[in-house]
């Protein structure tokens, strides 16, 4: 009855897109307003924006500065051991792969690889890299000495200007040094387009919205037919102003990242969403996208969370639903958030990723704020270089949003390009969990459409086969039920445990049947073998046979020839 | 008048004819394709062998008596074997066999061997003096090596079947708890 409802929602919602909006596209091309956004998507909640470390966004954004020791772990997005591809005491330079796909931080020497613990809902460890920081702002530039050979080199003596050709070696005068920036950055993206690869391979750029998600892959799925490329500038929650902050501080290399993006993908369209609750930021992005030479759009939605996810963003902006089990690739979208685009853009001036902003907040941290962390310093400098320090003991620290994220159990992890959010709360008795007494207020606030009272029934019951009717997998963890459950049930908390117990059913499925494939193979060659040799020796024992036989023919030869011989000798 | 009357009379006939034949030849053609496919005709144990190997957990450890997981099932179908002879699958595959088959659900036969939990086996490699008797025991071929050369494990292809215990001369197999990693952990259950 529910996805009925909503169909018919979406038929009304198309029926309005019609007229008025087309119009509006055409007339004014820069902002919609919430107003004029006629879709959504279902469910959601409008939180009352806690703005403690909005308020310190400003233009500059301070950095922690890397401490002694950085803490790299070598775990790809699907969390799988890698292999390192430097050793123990290697000297390696800001900006060297590590692994495929990560990069060192700073420059320092290789001290140890070995298990450290990892930001983890239950304090796990994994294979990393420390590092021994020696110089913290040397970066490697790729662009230019280390850069693998094969890669397109730019020679900028080559590029003709209006004011014709500028050697490279002559200083130029402030106007033309303006115009050799610009050359320059052109220079750049073409080399780019020209050979993606490079830059991707060597960047180590994931999505900063919270997965994590490598971009190189994301990008390289990219062959033709993108017709909207959507820049996601939707904070994912409440306390998290990461994107914010950076928009206001670095609102001109946002916009050239998203040039490439468009240049990249070909889309057709672009659009630029930004959430209502953020005027500073849409301000400072109108003005930057006007220098943009593409079909890009700047369009404010409403703050109504969980608008930063893909799914509800994509419904939001195209009115598209894209089923979990699809790629929006495949439907012609592609979603990248706001501050990966700046990242792309950093790599593709030739600096890896290797930083990223990380907002502090949460009612219990003393001074809240958005700050550049480098990949692997632990979470505990990072709330000592910032004043937090009284923090660590007051409250508890979480990582991710206050939905979304997790308590963490040590204070000692590396933050990675998934940290968006360290916040600190104080501790709280959990109310216990009663029963369940069906009023359904889960279901309307359920941005994937689901019924979370009967996933979470059929998830405590260990009904995977329910759970996949029911569409568990589309489940984008939110925690909306949570917050508005009467009877304070921990349903997110059973969806992650269904989803993870049935992922793991489905691994071990595999490994038996894998396991079966090669008992047969092995059964077969066994029995190959045996019947090989049981035919070595027969044939073996025919041979013999013949020549014990006195009746062989090589028996009956030998003694001809012997006779002969004999014979030759009486004659002498 | 009456020609033209006779002509559409004909004209009727024929397409009330047309209609006749195409819904037969409709039916003929959904009772092909709804048909009962072959095989299950030929042979209904097989179906059933299918599903009893479906259930049980392929570690090819022969301690059912029999030398690996399908003749166990051949087993259970055609000479009618008990359905607790699974050590490794433990009681869930024997509920699992009971739920399958329509028959009781027996307590495990401790005379096959004890249910333990997952395990992988990991050769010593220091000790190991490369004699290849473990890799011809491995039923999965789950080990590498060569004559007089180091073998090692490959841990995520192990079923933890012991079978390369026995065999090895320096005793240097040791069976252990897989490793909890990142990758295989598990959201806990919350509290009911």
């Amino acid at each position: 009855m529910n996805t009925v409802l909503s169909k018919a929602k979406l038929i009304k919602a198309t029926l309005i897109k019609a007229t008025p909006i087309k119009q509006n596209l055409i007339n004014k091309r820069w902002v919609f307003s919430p107003k004029q956004l006629p879709f959504g998507f279902h469910g959601g909640l409008t939180l009352e924006p806690k703005k403690r470390a909005l308020q310190s966004t400003t233009r500059t954004i301070p950095e922690v500065q890397p401490p002694g020791e950085l803490v790299i772990p070598l775990l790809n997005y699907y969390k799988e051991s890698l292999c390192p591809e430097v050793g123990i005491n290697d000297h390696v330079i800001r900006g060297q792969l590590l692994a495929p796909g990560i990069v060192a931080s700073a420059t320092g020497k290789v001290c140890a690889i070995e298990a450290r613990n990892i930001i983890h809902p239950e304090g796990m460890t994994a294979k990393s890299v420390v590092l021994d920081v020696i110089e913290a702002t040397n970066t490697q530039n790729l662009n230019t000495a280390n850069w693998q050979s094969g890669a397109p080199q730019v020679d900028l003596s080559e590029c003709d200007t209006p004011e014709g050709k500028i050697p490279r070696g002559n200083k130029p005068d402030n106007n033309k040094r303006k115009v050799s920036t610009q050359i320059d950055k052109d220079a750049q993206l073409t080399a780019f387009l020209a050979c993606p690869e490079h830059v991707l391979q060597r960047s180590a750029l994931a999505g900063l919205g919270g997965a994590g998600f490598p971009t190189a892959e994301k990008l390289s799925a990219v062959t033709t037919g993108i017709q909207t490329l959507i820049i996601n500038a939707a904070e994912c929650e409440p306390e998290i102003a990461c994107d914010e902050a950076l928009m206001q501080a670095e609102a001109s290399e946002i916009a050239l990242g998203i040039n490439a993006l468009i240049q990249f993908t070909q889309c057709t369209s672009c659009l630029l969403a930004i959430e209502d609750s953020k005027p500073a930021a849409i301000e400072a992005m109108s003005e930057e996208i006007k220098n943009i030479n593409a079909d890009i759009r700047l369009v404010i939605i409403p703050t109504r969370y969980p608008t930063g996810a893909e799914s509800p963003l994509i419904q939001t902006l195209t009115n598209k639903f894209i089923p979990h089990d699809e790629k929006p690739v495949d439907h012609g979208i592609m979603c990248i958030n706001v501050a990966t685009a700046y990242a792309l853009w950093q790599a593709i001036t030739g600096k890896p990723l290797d930083s990223r902003i990380v907002s502090l907040g949460g009612s219990a941290m003393p001074n809240p704020m958005n700050v550049r962390v480098r990949f692997g310093t632990s979470v505990r400098d990072v709330l000592r270089a910032t004043g937090n320090a009284s923090a660590i003991n007051t409250g508890r620290i979480r990582a991710g949003g206050p939905l979304s994220g997790f308590d963490l159990s040590t204070l000692d992890v590396p933050v990675t390009a998934q940290t968006n959010a360290l916040l600190a709360e104080p501790y709280v008795t959990e109310t216990p969990a009663q029963p369940c007494i069906r009023c359904s207020e889960c279901v309307d606030v359920c941005p994937a459409n689901l019924l979370p009272q009967q996933l979470h029934w059929y998830a405590m019951s260990d009904d995977h086969d329910k759970c996949q009717q029911l569409k568990l997998d589309a489940c984008i963890e939110c925690g909306c039920c949570d917050l508005v459950c009467p009877a304070s049930i921990k349903l997110t908390q059973s969806f992650r445990y269904a989803k993870s117990a049935a992922k793991s059913i489905r691994v071990q499925q595999q490994k038996a049947q894998d396991a079966e494939l090669r008992f047969d193979q092995h059964e077969a060659r066994v029995a190959r073998r045996k019947q090989e040799k049981t035919q070595a020796i027969e044939q073996r024992k025919q041979l013999l046979k013949a020549r014990n036989n006195p009746q062989s023919d090589q028996i009956k030869a030998a003694i001809a020839r012997a006779k002969l011989s004999a014979k030759k000798k009486n004659l002498q | 008048m009456n020609l033209t009357n006779a002509s559409e009379i004909a004209g009727v006939i024929a397409v009330v004819l047309l209609v006749i034949v195409a819904l037969i030849a409709m039916g003929a053609l959904l009772s092909y394709l709804s048909r009962p496919a072959s095989d299950s005709l030929a042979d209904p144990d097989t179906k059933l062998i299918e599903a009893v190997n479906a259930v049980l957990p392929q570690t090819q450890c022969a301690q059912c008596g029999y030398p690996g997981c399908r003749p166990y099932a051949e087993a259970i179908i055609k000479k009618d074997e008990q359905i607790n002879r699974c050590p490794p699958g433990g009681e869930k595959t024997i509920e699992e066999l009971s739920t399958l088959l329509g028959t009781p659900a027996l307590v495990l036969d401790t005379t096959c061997g004890e249910h333990k939990p997952e395990q992988v086996a990991v050769i010593n490699e220091e000790a190991c003096i490369g004699c290849t008797l473990c890799i011809l025991a491995c039923p999965v071929d789950a080990i590498v090596g060569a004559s007089k050369l180091m073998h090692t494990v490959i841990g995520h292809e192990c079923t933890g079947c012991e079978l390369c215990i026995p065999p090895c001369p320096v005793d240097c197999i040791d069976l252990i708890q897989p490793l909890q990693s990142a990758a295989n952990w598990q959201w806990p259950r919350p509290a009911p």
